[in-house]
């Protein structure tokens, strides 16, 4: 029904719902943006070795408040927060990435396979193998193979460098059979679609029909959500491999994973310092009002806050992509 | 006459879903009387507002109670009995003044319980205190009242074990059986197959004569209208812009030129009482065989597995000329729409020969069949179904140059332009299909198939749901394109349409095609003795034609024989004749040498002892 709206009436369409949509847009928007930009200021960064060390500073302050020289204060090594934070982005970017296309490559031909071909021939083969590659847990899969690519390195050196790539190419695999799901439920209902049948009736090949009319027409907003999916997921796992240690980013190369592990060392250490020197028991609470009163504070709060809104501006992203895509 | 019901002033406005205190006018400032024992026509567009009216009139409108404004009386002249309008200080009239028949029947029925108890508790609410047996036997009375077959066992039937028309007749007994002294139809026929609409309008007017009831007919077909009502309201946009007697509203038109719906008005004003007999006209084939179909054979498997396999379409003879547009009619589920598709093999035959143009295409590889699509098209009755929803309508059309007028395609947009220019869609070009309306996206449809320039269209339904201007539009379009080397098969249940704009017409009956002939001859004013009986229900199907046949329905287990002789109203089943139609399956034959094949004993017969 479309009844003719006098002038002076509401006619446009606002609601919470709108409101939410362009919220998650533009959130999604900013977030991929700023990564983007900082990932280029890093190029510029990178120039200063050891990272976030000022050698023409005569000394180095450990858990520094901000100032001028250290906008966001200094880390337990009394090197720059802020300079850390940004060549951090190093660590994510470019693999996961990677590990984005990587899952592209192989989802978009399995997943159109088994949604479009349901009886092929090769289908089958394709489905066991997505179902064993979804049998691994994710983590578990991560660790083991790195740590055999680890024991097996013959250059050291050069495998601190190919070990991002590594865990990206792991991800990315890893996701493959939600991917290749996904986009096979979608491409099986769209199949049974009357347009298809009037694609067939109208003279399209059925190449054409799966590549226009079916993934890009109706299913490109469910990749690149998905993209952005997996590229948020790789996020989580490099900067919880490297909080852990051995998996992730070694040190001295920054990552908010390992940032956040130094910070965390540096705590219990003041917090040991504290017990020793008081006989009153304490608890990590006051090691850490110990930690932040030094300036700390922004050393815990910055890398905690990246993965926070980096990860949950990818997911805002994501969901806006799909809630545009059910239209 | 004295008024039943008068309005005056009566606006309703609905609220705009996440705004706050913003509204919409869906009716504004409506006034009217309705008198009694009068058959009231409410016409009006989609959403002009004409079911918002009549549902808050009676109470049962989603509006929300306080967007109502005006007053309306039930039976202004004595006693005065305000109608709430949904104020809950109004008392309002008796209940069971007034009820309501449903567009969609089966939707308006409680699934879980049989039509009888429905009906049954439409009769205790006029008259309290009946115990059940009596209630029972009241209802079945309504069931036959609105003759529905079998009252006794259908009865005990639940909604959905019924088909359209049959629901609806139960609806209608529901709304009855309260004895309202108002009864609102709204388009009552609308969900209902063609041939049916006007058996059920009829019903509904001999009984609200009957029984002395105010019929308030809500529709947006002026056939349906023009067919009962004395007294004609006319909304748009919500506003009543017209109302009167049906004549004084719609005044016969002078100009007789063929302009689609007004010229039917004409007719039907000017309705002949008597048949006239039928002009001489005869197939003749204009330009070469485009299409040539033998022994077409096409079954569906069975809902149910172990039941045998459903037949769409039965061993169908049909060739196709160039340069002519034959017609395809029968009711729902004729097999019209399989034969089409099998016509262009798009759905594969299970038997018979099928040629287009020299070529053999059951036997044809999958890259030239599709290199032929661009000389063989089809299009499809929901046009929305038809469009990719994620492509715009540029998108559609530069597809369709690229793959079928690839010699054009540095000319792409212009073609786009001229074409979308054609059809009337200018600046939609880069819309989506969900942003045009119904008219629109039928119009896209369309223009998608007929810009590779096929030589065999085949259009199923083009102009259901469409609105008189918009159908006028399509079939104007369609004609202006039609050549001598071209050939069109319309399939559609519009008789009048196709008695204007086809050469040649072909009725199916449950798969088979019982009868082929001039189009012309499809004429409801006109004598159809010698036509297939069939033929002829179809035709006194039609607002227009003063036939009324009684239609029997015969139940008959025995499989064989002629498939229509349970409703064939020629035969009675203790004839001579009746030995025959159930012992042989008639064949197609040509009695004549006009062209007019027909599949019926009676009338195979009947030629046979002439040519004697």
């Amino acid at each position: 029904m479309s009844p003719s709206l006098p002038n002076n009436r509401a006619t446009h369409k606002f609601d919470a719902g709108g409101l939410e949509h362009r919220g998650l847009r533009w959130l999604g928007l900013a977030t991929m943006s700023t990564l983007i930009a900082l990932r280029v200021a890093s190029c510029f960064l990178e120039a200063v070795p050891p990272v976030g060390f000022n050698p023409s500073a005569s000394e180095l302050t450990p858990m520094q408040g901000p100032s001028s020289s250290h906008l966001l204060g200094t880390d337990q090594l009394g090197r720059d927060v802020l300079v850390r934070l940004i060549v951090s982005v190093e660590a994510f970017f470019a693999p996961g990435i990677f590990a984005a296309l990587l899952a592209l490559l192989f989802s978009i031909p399995a997943g159109s396979l088994l949604g479009y071909k349901p009886n092929g021939a090769l289908t089958g083969a394709v489905r066991f193998g997505l179902t064993t590659l979804a049998a691994w847990p994710r983590l578990v899969l991560v660790v083991v193979v790195v740590s055999a690519f680890t024991a097996m390195a013959s250059d050291p050196a050069a495998w601190e460098g190919q070990r991002l790539f590594v865990l990206g190419a792991l991800v990315g695999l890893s996701f493959v059979p939600d991917l290749a799901g996904a986009l096979a439920e979608r491409t099986r209902s769209l199949r049974e679609e009357k347009f298809i049948e009037a694609c067939r009736a109208h003279g399209i090949a059925e190449r054409d029909i799966l590549l226009r009319h079916i993934l890009w027409a109706n299913c490109r907003h469910l990749l690149l959500r998905q993209v952005c999916l997996v590229f948020g997921a790789f996020i989580l796992v490099e900067t919880s491999l490297s909080y852990l240690g051995d998996y992730g980013v070694p040190p001295p190369r920054p990552s908010w994973g390992n940032m956040l592990a130094g910070v965390k060392s540096s705590v219990l250490r003041s917090k040991n310092l504290i017990a020793q020197s008081s006989s009153e028991p304490t608890g990590l609470m006051d090691g850490l009002t110990a930690a932040v009163s030094d300036g700390g504070l922004l050393a815990v709060a910055c890398p905690s806050l990246a993965i926070l809104l980096s990860i949950g501006g990818i997911l805002s992203l994501a969901e806006y992509l799909a809630r545009r895509d059910e239209g | 006459m004295q008024p039943l019901l008068s309005v005056e002033g009566l606006s309703v406005e609905a609220g705009v879903p996440g705004v706050r205190g913003a509204v919409v006018p869906i009716v504004t400032d409506v006034s009217f009387q309705l008198h009694r024992g009068a058959v009231c026509g409410l016409l009006g567009g989609t959403g002009s507002g004409k079911s918002v009216l009549a549902r808050s009139l009676l109470g049962i409108s989603s509006v929300r109670p306080g967007y109502v404004s005006g007053q309306a009386w039930f039976r202004p002249e004595e006693g005065s009995a305000q109608i709430p309008l949904f104020d809950r200080n109004v008392q309002g009239p008796r209940p069971g003044w007034a009820g309501y028949v449903f567009q969609d029947p089966v939707a308006a029925l409680d699934p879980l319980r049989t039509v009888i108890d429905q009906v049954a508790d439409s009769v205790s609410m006029r008259h309290k205190g009946l115990n059940s047996k009596e209630r029972k036997e009241r209802a079945r009375n309504w069931l036959a009242q609105v003759r529905l077959s079998d009252p006794e066992r259908n009865g005990q039937m639940y909604p959905f074990e019924l088909s359209g028309g049959m629901a609806q007749r139960v609806c209608a007994a529901v709304a009855l059986a309260a004895e309202p002294q108002l009864l609102v139809a709204d388009e009552p026929t609308s969900g209902l197959d063609w041939s049916l609409r006007r058996e059920i309008v009829e019903l509904l007017g001999d009984q609200c004569n009957e029984h002395g009831m105010t019929l308030l007919l809500i529709s947006h077909d002026i056939q349906v209208v023009r067919h009962l009502a004395d007294y004609v309201l006319v909304m748009k946009a919500g506003k009543l812009v017209k109302q009167g007697a049906f004549n004084a509203v719609f005044p016969p038109p002078k100009d007789h030129s063929y302009t689609g719906e007004i010229q039917v008005w004409s007719d039907a004003l000017g309705a002949r009482k008597e048949l006239t007999p039928r002009r001489p006209a005869s197939i003749t084939p204009r330009g070469i065989r485009l299409l040539r179909a033998r022994g077409i054979h096409r079954s569906f498997p069975a809902p149910v597995s172990s039941e045998p396999p459903v037949v769409a379409v039965d061993r169908v003879d049909l060739d196709i000329y160039a340069g002519e547009m034959v017609a395809l009619v029968g009711e729902s589920g004729s097999g019209k729409t399989t034969l089409g598709k099998i016509l262009l093999h798009i759905l594969a035959p299970e038997a018979g020969e099928l040629g287009f143009d020299g070529y053999n295409l059951r036997t044809l590889a999958k890259e030239p069949l599709r290199a032929l699509r661009a000389m063989m098209q089809f299009s499809y009755q929901q046009a929305s179904g038809a469009l990719n929803p994620g492509l715009s309508i540029s998108a559609h059309f530069a597809e369709t140059i690229a793959l079928h007028r690839s010699d054009e395609v540095d000319k792409t947009e212009l073609l786009i332009d001229e074409y979308l220019k054609l059809f009337a869609l200018e600046g939609k070009g880069a819309f989506k299909p969900s942003q045009l309306s119904g008219g629109e996206r039928r119009r896209a449809s369309l223009a998608r198939v007929i810009l590779p320039a096929p030589m065999l269209l085949v259009l199923d339904e083009p102009t259901a749901g469409l609105d008189a201007a918009v159908k006028r539009q399509v079939i104007e379009l369609l004609r202006g394109r039609l050549n001598d080397e071209r050939a069109v098969l319309l399939i559609s249940h519009e008789l009048d349409l196709i008695q204007r704009v086809a050469d040649r017409v072909a009725v199916m009956y449950e798969g088979r095609i019982v009868e082929e002939m001039p189009a012309q001859w499809l004429d409801p004013l006109s004598n159809a003795a010698d036509l297939h009986p069939y033929t002829e229900q179809l035709l006194a199907s039609s607002f227009r034609s003063p036939r009324r046949l009684e239609i029997p329905n015969r139940d008959t287990s025995r499989s064989g024989g002629c498939p229509f002789r349970h409703r064939c109203h020629r035969v009675e089943p203790d004839s001579t004749q009746w030995q025959q139609c159930t012992d042989s399956e008639p064949s197609l034959v040509q009695p004549g040498s006009d062209g007019h094949r027909i599949a019926c004993h009676l009338l195979a017969q009947a030629d046979a002892t002439e040519s004697r």
